[in-house]
Order: structure tokens, then sequence, then C-alpha cells
């Protein structure tokens, strides 16, 4: 009995290890998976970085088989919301073939997004991604480090000033701290915030992030959101990062392989 | 002996698979048709949102806060998939170490370690160079992901809901164990999917003096398209996935996350703590 119990956890583990593989090794990858994800916004001195986006409405049109193999899936249209890790997969999705694709929600900003014409084989991913905003739009978005403004003014929601006037911090692109101002206006609506740029001697050209954060009662933070500033003018840079070899998983000659 | 082991891993495994095979082959019409899902459980909140909220809880030491942004974060990285008697061992692990970091007896998590976190996949499933990530590359990520998770990363430690005082010129502070594990799990996902993370060193370093050199003027920059070298590699690293899935034991897979907790430097728990 206990060998069976055995046998039965080894089972189930393997099933979610593996996928249950050995379906698509005996019959072949079937019908394909859709995935949401957002990305954080293109800037010109940094890469995007993906991310799930979770719980996400997809709608799903079938166009016709591409003919580039077998069919491996009936279904032609479905209506799915995406799980906690942004996926959805069902095996009787129509496959190799075209597909319009409609997302609805998920990371704000993203909306309504049509993806249009996406070629889908047995056994793939499509992945459905959202290039994010950020929350508070700044003005001016790009500053001379020479000539800096006296403000600037950022726009988004949520500011409150119940506990005292918000926070702004300056971030570079690495998130090294840079320097904070505290707003000195802010609409009554809490939609927008005005605060003196702080000096910025010394800065390289580059994104700078910045995080305003709500006073609190107990002195706690509370970011309510963030924004970016390019700032150019200085385009000395430091050195590249990393001029030694990527470390590998040993330290001090003890290894922890996997 | 372990032949015999594995043939019956190996029958147990086809057996599971034949029986999900014939349950979705009966369930299943033949017929062309459409499909509509019950709308899973209402969101309104979006996943970082979440993250966000969960973090801004933390205020310290509080467990049941900790555990409930340890399960949101490993909830978006797949793991309600696993099976709850590894999950709930590893969550286990990681609040302890969590709790102990905000109370000052668990130290805060380098770049470094993470870099090696993920390097040990590169190692250990023979994976291809660009997959290969570096402290800056780390920092990098948490720098991106700081644009949205300002609650969450670079917190370090907090005392009734308040971080160190930050100080000009200081980097994000050292990781707390939760957040280590997020980010492990966020540049792997970034050189498993993103064509713009798959770069050797070499390349990593002429992409960033490239990006570095000129002053554009515009936050706005067009979407470009992929290319032909980015596409190969996002095919190549699709094929080591399904390698690495069809191919590692099922006892090395499970054995995998607590490895990786080794390597972040968070200690297994004792017996009598679980």
């Amino acid at each position: 009995m206990k060998g069976i119990t055995k046998l039965v956890l080894v089972a189930a583990l393997g099933f979610f290890a593996s996928g249950c593989w050995i379906i698509d090794l005996i019959f072949g990858p079937h019908g394909f998976t859709v995935k949401t994800t957002f990305s954080t916004p293109s800037s010109p001195t940094q890469r995007g970085v993906i991310n799930p986006d979770p719980n996400v409405q997809v709608i799903g049109n079938f166009q016709g088989f591409n003919g580039l193999g077998d069919p491996c899936g009936n279904i032609q249209s479905f209506n799915v919301t995406t799980g906690s890790d942004g996926k959805n997969h069902n095996s009787d999705w129509a496959a190799p073939a075209v597909w319009n694709f409609t997302r609805n929600g998920g990371h704000a900003g993203c909306g309504l997004k049509f993806f249009f014409g996406r070629a889908v084989s047995c056994g793939q991913t499509a992945t459905l991604d959202c290039a994010s905003a950020l929350a508070f739009a700044a003005a001016p978005d790009s500053i001379d480090v020479n000539a800096p403004p006296a403000t600037a003014t950022f726009t988004g929601e949520g500011l409150d000033t119940t506990y005292g006037m918000p926070t702004i911090e300056f971030y570079d692109e690495y998130g090294t701290f840079f320097n904070q101002t505290t707003a000195s206006v802010v609409s009554a609506d809490g939609t927008w915030l005005q605060a003196a740029v702080p000096s910025l001697a010394g800065l390289y050209s580059g994104i700078y992030t910045v995080v305003i954060v709500n006073a609190t009662a107990d002195g706690s933070r509370n970011a309510v959101g963030t924004s970016s500033i390019w700032v150019y003018g200085n385009d000395l840079p430091p050195p590249p990062p990393d001029p030694d070899p990527d470390p590998g998983p040993c330290v001090g000659g003890v290894c922890q392989v996997y | 002996m372990n032949m015999k082991k594995n043939m019956k891993v190996v029958i147990s495994l086809s057996a599971f698979c034949l029986l999900v095979i014939g349950l979705t082959w009966v369930s299943k019409s033949s017929k062309v048709h459409s499909e509509s899902q019950p709308q899973a459980e209402t969101r309104t909140k979006s996943g970082v949102q979440r993250i966000n909220d969960k973090a801004k809880a933390v205020k310290g030491a509080d467990r049941a806060a900790i555990r409930g942004l340890t399960d949101e974060i490993m909830s978006q990285y797949g793991w309600d998939a696993a099976p709850s008697a590894i999950t709930d061992s590893l969550k286990n692990r990681l609040v302890t170490a969590e709790e102990n970091f905000h109370n000052g007896n668990h130290k805060g998590i380098s770049e470094l370690e993470v870099t090696r976190a993920v390097n040990g996949f590169v190692a250990k499933f023979n994976t291809p160079d660009y997959s290969r990530t570096s402290p800056s590359e780390v920092r990098e990520v948490r720098g991106r992901l700081l644009t949205l998770l300002p609650d969450f990363v670079g917190r370090g430690r907090v005392e009734n809901g308040k971080g160190q005082a930050k100080r000009q010129g200081a980097p994000l502070a050292e990781m707390s164990p939760v957040e280590a594990a997020y980010m492990t799990m966020a540049v792997a996902y970034q050189k498993m999917y993103n064509p713009d993370f798959q770069l050797t060193q070499a390349e990593r370093r002429a992409s960033w003096i490239d990006k570095h050199r000129t002053s554009p003027r515009s936050l706005n920059k067009p979407d470009s398209e992929l290319t032909t070298s980015q596409k190969e590699r996002q095919q190549e690293m699709d094929g080591v996935l399904r390698r690495v899935a069809t191919t590692t034991s099922i006892q090395d897979l499970f054995g995998l996350p607590d490895k990786v907790l080794d390597v972040l430097g968070i200690e297994r728990q004792k017996k009598e703590d679980k």
C-alpha cells in the first residue's frame, strides 16, 4: 500500500514537473499556450524588462491553418483569463495556424490590445506583451544638466497631503539614490504636484527614476508612483560594467552545483 | 535496484499521463468548437499592484504579512501549479529567513549571490553563454523594477514600516531573502524570454557603450523589430527549455529550488522549525 502511495506521488510530481511530456513525446505537441506579459517602458539607455502579467482576459480568433504541419487542435475561438503566472494552455486550440488575439486588462494602462495575424505552431507559446507606461508623467521629461529648470511637475493620481507634502526621490538607472526633495504644491484632487529640481551637479547623462512617496501618519513608506526623467549634457560615461568574467556558482573553491 | 526504481518511476509516469490522455479524449468532442471559460477570480488589481500592496503591508518581522508577499511573488512565477508539499517547505524557508532579516538576524543578499544562483542554472543545464548574467545586469534589472515595485525593490530592512535613511550616492540596499528570490526568478525570466537580455558579456558591454554614447533627447523610442540573431536565440532557448523539461530527473527538479536558496545564503530550516 505504501509502495502504491509512493508511486502515485511520484507520478503526480512527475506530471507537474514534466508537463506530462510523455504525451508530447508520444503524440507530438498539441494546442498552444498564451502568455500575457508587460514590459517596462523603453528608454534610450535601458533595456526593457519583461514581467508576467497575471489574470488578463484573452480572446482568440482562428484565422486559418497555415499549412506548416498537421493540425494539432480543433478549438477555433476562445475567451479565457490567464492564470496567476500570466499563462493559459489548451491542448485543443487549433495549430499550426494564424490567430488574432485581443488582451484586456492586466498591468495599469495596458487596457485593450490587439494582436493580428500571429502564427502559432503546435506546442508553442503566443506571448501577448504590453509595453507599459509609468504612473506619473514628468514635465519636462528631459533636463539639461547644465541648465536645469527651477521646478518640475509630475502628473498622475493618488497624491495625498493629509500627513504632509509628498517626497520625490531620485535614482540613477541602477537604482543608486541621488537626491530627494519635497513637493511645493499639490493639486486638491491629488493628480499633480510641483517640486523644485534639486542640484544636478556632477550627474551623468542618462535616465533617472523618480519615486513619489506620500507622507503617512506613522512615518512608514507609501510610494504612490514612479516616473522617469532623461538628463543630458554630461556625456562622459563611467566605465562599462563588469570587466571580469561572469561569476559561476563556485565561491572560494567550494561549488554549489545544482 | 536503482534500475528497478527508475523503471517504476517511468511506468507510473506513463500510466498517469495515459490516464490524463484518456480522460481528455473522453471529455472532448472532435468537432470544431469554441471555448469560453468562466472568468477566473475577479482581480481588480494588477500583479504589480498586488506585490506593492503586500510589500507595503510588511512593516517588520510580521510572519503573516511576509507570507502574503511570498505567496504573491511565487504565484506570479508559476508556483501555484506545484505540489504544496514542495512549495510549502520553500515558502516556510523564505518566510523564516525574511523574518530573521527584518529582526537583524539574517544578512542582506548581494547581487553577486543572485548572479551565482542564476549562473548555476547555466552550469547545471549547459545553457548557452548568452544566458549567463553578471552583478551589474542584476543591478540593472533591480533598477528597472524599482520603477514598478518601489515598495518592494531595494527596501532593505524594515522596522515599524520604516526603512533605513537614504544617503546620497548609496546603491540600492542589499536584498532581503524574499527580494533575492524574486530577483533570481525575474533575471532567469529575462534570460529565458527577453531577447534584449540574451547577450554574452562582450555583447552586453558593446550594447551598454552604444546606448550611453549618444545623447538622445526623447524618452520615446519606437519599438524595434527583432533581429535574425535575436530570433535564433529565442528559438534556441525554447529548445533548451524543452530539453531541460524532458531530460531532467524528477529528483533533480524537486531538489533544485532548495539548492538555489542555498546559493543565495538562505539557511535550511531545522526540523523543529518546520
